[in-house]
């Protein structure tokens, strides 16, 4: 693996986990109701728990919430 | 509740586990007998796991006190230190006494961390400094790593007793099997500082700088140190990398530069064994 | 179940259970850095790194080894299913000491270069074509990211909201990342090792999990066909047995025509149907207990009402349900599934008792 490629690599993934961690933070406390109401009262630890998670799957999450939103 | 009577055969079967209920009598004894025999099972393999580890070989980094060292500075292939042998050996353990009749002993001079190389040593190649540093050492083959103070490596203003220069003795064409590692961390720097974990680690410690030397055996399975450097006499070229840290055969041109063997060596002379 | 969320629903036995898998790795790691320590010293000394490094790997891998083999032993042997109750933490806890192991790998070897430690990761050795100079830490490396994954979505969220079958998917990848953890020791510490207890170590290691995954497969396999697959009625109709065949409380579990198993429980006087699957984690309903008339799951006491499928309130986790006769003093079950939370009719036990 080249240098050129392992940067484009290394900054990627940065730019995917910074967004992500970003996403995160918002869907443990306003998102995660609009695709799941049990979360509605739940402790902070739980939320905390979600973090790394969100962070990596955001994408999947953030589908989720678009289209969870759209409904009536 | 229930409409049916039980049925013998209900009090023999096996007691039924749920999580948030209390667990029943008999699967608690079960369990109170597997889990000391897991956790046994654990030590034996943490054990035998860690008895089956190498020897990494005998090597000392002197990294608790640093000391002085009066000598010539040699800036290519790479920083080194020719010191007369007598200069401040008395920490010197005599499982490490070098088997040498060389007149002075030639120091390896390299940076803390996987670094080698500051600026302005081109312009004190030749004369005389001290280097102020902790000392790693192998089979009685000695380095420095210079304190990370500028002042470590200064020119010296007062005269010192010049070691005699090292001659370079052409021996002509061989071909060596070994391993090229960075001589820091094989030196004492990490141990082991060889094989396949290592690979990694020696690749980043010779793009740094660090001296590349291919480790082989003789006859008598005993270490032999070459230093390596490119066909001109520079540092060894960087299409040599990926060989770094595997079984490789090389050729190249031996040279004896005092009481150093050194390889010139092209990166189409190396292959994987 | 879930009605509110919290981070862990704790329970004595979790802690139970937690505080013997950190007494564990205290032990091997007290047991291997103590070994190091007293064998290697002086100049002969292994860099203390190189010991934590080893220590910490090596700890990983044989925890990954007991969760792989937890699932099978409680098929094998239901006594082990108090095991498998809290796997998760078990798995979490084997990512964070890998992690632990990775960190301190990078650091140590890759640390302190003229390069970041993750670009020297990535571009220090690329000899892909050879298996002498393969770059196992890669292997490594993704191993670590699947479990990575496979912790970050332990928690019962992400198994309702992933969906269950895409979240069982993604924690099957555990075998994956086991096989590139084979790749990463064997090309890794056991060719640089070149010793013969690394390789024994792990060639065992292979088929204790490799042995139990096929004693329980073939347990499973002989319990399908054992169960009474004698199809009536233009293939609608499966044959469970007569009604007192089946233990009070506790279900036969049978085969429909085209493979799907099917739990049929006694309870209370009256047989009823549901499919063998949880809806939590799949687990074996028909190998569950029918408790407070409620059926519960020998996994994770998941529980459900036999006559429609559907969890006690306020819990609102739904099974699917069968319908289920008795013709001639045999119970029949229809094989077509209803959909999960269908109120089925209950048979009648008592007509085939004697």
């Amino acid at each position: 693996m080249s240098d050129s490629i392992a940067s484009a690599i290394l900054l990627t993934l940065a730019a995917y986990i910074a967004a992500g961690v970003c996403f995160a933070f918002g869907f443990v406390f306003r998102g995660i109701y609009t695709i799941d109401p049990a979360a509605l009262h739940a402790p902070l630890t739980f939320r905390a728990v979600l973090i790394p998670g969100a962070a990596v799957l955001w994408p999947v999450l953030l589908r989720r919430w678009m289209l969870a939103g759209k409904k009536p | 509740m229930s409409a049916l009577p039980p049925r013998p055969s209900a009090l023999s079967e096996p007691p039924f586990y749920v999580g948030y209920l209390p667990v029943p009598k008999p699967l608690a004894a079960f369990l109170w007998l597997a889990v000391p025999i897991a956790l046994s099972i654990l030590a034996i393999v943490a054990i035998a796991t860690a008895r089956s580890q190498r020897d990494p070989g005998g090597a000392v980094w002197n990294d608790a006190k640093a000391r002085e060292f009066h000598g010539i500075f040699i800036a290519r292939p790479y920083p080194m230190l020719l010191v007369r042998p007598t200069e401040g050996d008395t920490s010197k353990p005599d499982s490490l006494k070098r088997d040498t009749t060389s007149s002075s002993e030639l120091f390896l001079l390299v940076e803390m961390g996987k670094h080698a190389g500051r600026d302005g040593l081109s312009a004190m190649d030749g004369k005389p400094v001290v280097a102020s540093g902790w000392t790693l050492e192998r089979d009685g083959r000695r380095m420095i790593e210079l304190e990370p103070d500028a002042k470590a490596l200064a020119l010296q203003e007062t005269s010192i007793s010049v070691p005699p220069t090292p001659v370079i003795v052409p021996r002509g064409r061989v071909t060596l099997q070994g391993e090229i590692v960075d001589s820091k961390c094989y030196l004492g720097a990490m141990k082991p500082g060889e094989g396949k974990t290592h690979k990694a680690c020696a690749t980043l410690c010779i793009r740094g700088g660090i001296p590349p030397v291919l480790v082989t055996r003789d006859e008598n399975e005993a270490r032999v140190y070459y230093l390596l450097v490119d066909p001109s006499g520079g540092p060894l070229d960087s299409g040599a990398w990926p060989f770094i840290g595997d079984p490789v055969e090389v050729t190249g041109d031996f040279e004896l530069l005092g009481e150093f063997r050194v390889l010139k060596l092209s990166p189409r002379d190396i292959s994987r064994r | 179940m879930s009605t509110g969320y919290v981070a862990v629903q704790w329970s004595r036995h979790k802690r139970l259970y937690d505080a013997s898998v950190a007494i564990g790795i205290a032990i091997y790691l007290g047991a291997f850095v103590g070994v190091s320590k007293a064998f290697w010293a002086g100049e002969h000394g292994i860099s203390d790194e190189v010991i934590l490094i080893r220590a910490l790997g090596s700890c990983a891998i044989v925890l990954l080894h007991i969760i792989l083999c937890i699932g099978p032993l409680a098929r094998l042997d239901p006594r082990f299913i108090p095991i498998l109750y809290n796997r998760r933490h078990l798995g979490v806890i084997t990512f964070l000491v890998a992690l632990a192991h990775a960190t301190v790998a990078v650091g140590y070897y890759h640390g302190f270069g003229v390069l970041n430690p993750f670009r020297s990761l990535l571009t220090s050795n690329t000899n892909f074509s050879s298996l002498r100079a393969f770059p196992f830490e890669i292997l490594g490396l993704l191993a670590l990211l699947i479990m990575f994954l496979m912790a970050a979505t332990s928690h019962d969220f992400w198994l309702k909201n992933l969906s269950a079958s895409t979240w069982k998917r993604l924690h099957m990848l555990v075998y994956f990342a086991y096989g590139l953890l084979i790749g990463h020791v064997a090309l890794g510490a056991l060719q640089a090792d070149r010793g013969s207890i690394g390789p024994a170590l792990m060639f065992s290691g292979l088929c204790i999990v490799s042995g139990l995954h096929i004693a329980a497969g073939l347990k499973e396999y002989r319990k399908d066909r054992g169960a009474g697959t004698l199809v009536v009625d233009a293939g609608e109709w499966v044959d469970v047995g007569a009604p007192d065949e089946i233990p009070t409380d506790r279900a036969r579990t049978v085969c429909a025509p085209k493979g799907e198993r099917i739990a049929v429980f006694r309870s209370a006087g009256s047989i009823s149907a549901v499919t063998n699957i949880c809806a939590h984690q799949g687990g074996p309903i028909g190998e569950g207990k029918v408790i407070d008339g409620c059926i519960t799951c020998p996994w994770h006491g998941w529980q459900y009402r036999p006559q429609d499928g559907c969890s006690p309130p306020p819990f609102k986790e739904k099974i699917a349900t069968y319908q289920v006769r008795i013709v001639g003093g045999r119970v029949q079950v229809n094989a077509r599934p209803l959909p999960p939370g269908t109120p089925t009719t209950p048979a009648l036990a008592s007509g085939g008792l004697s």
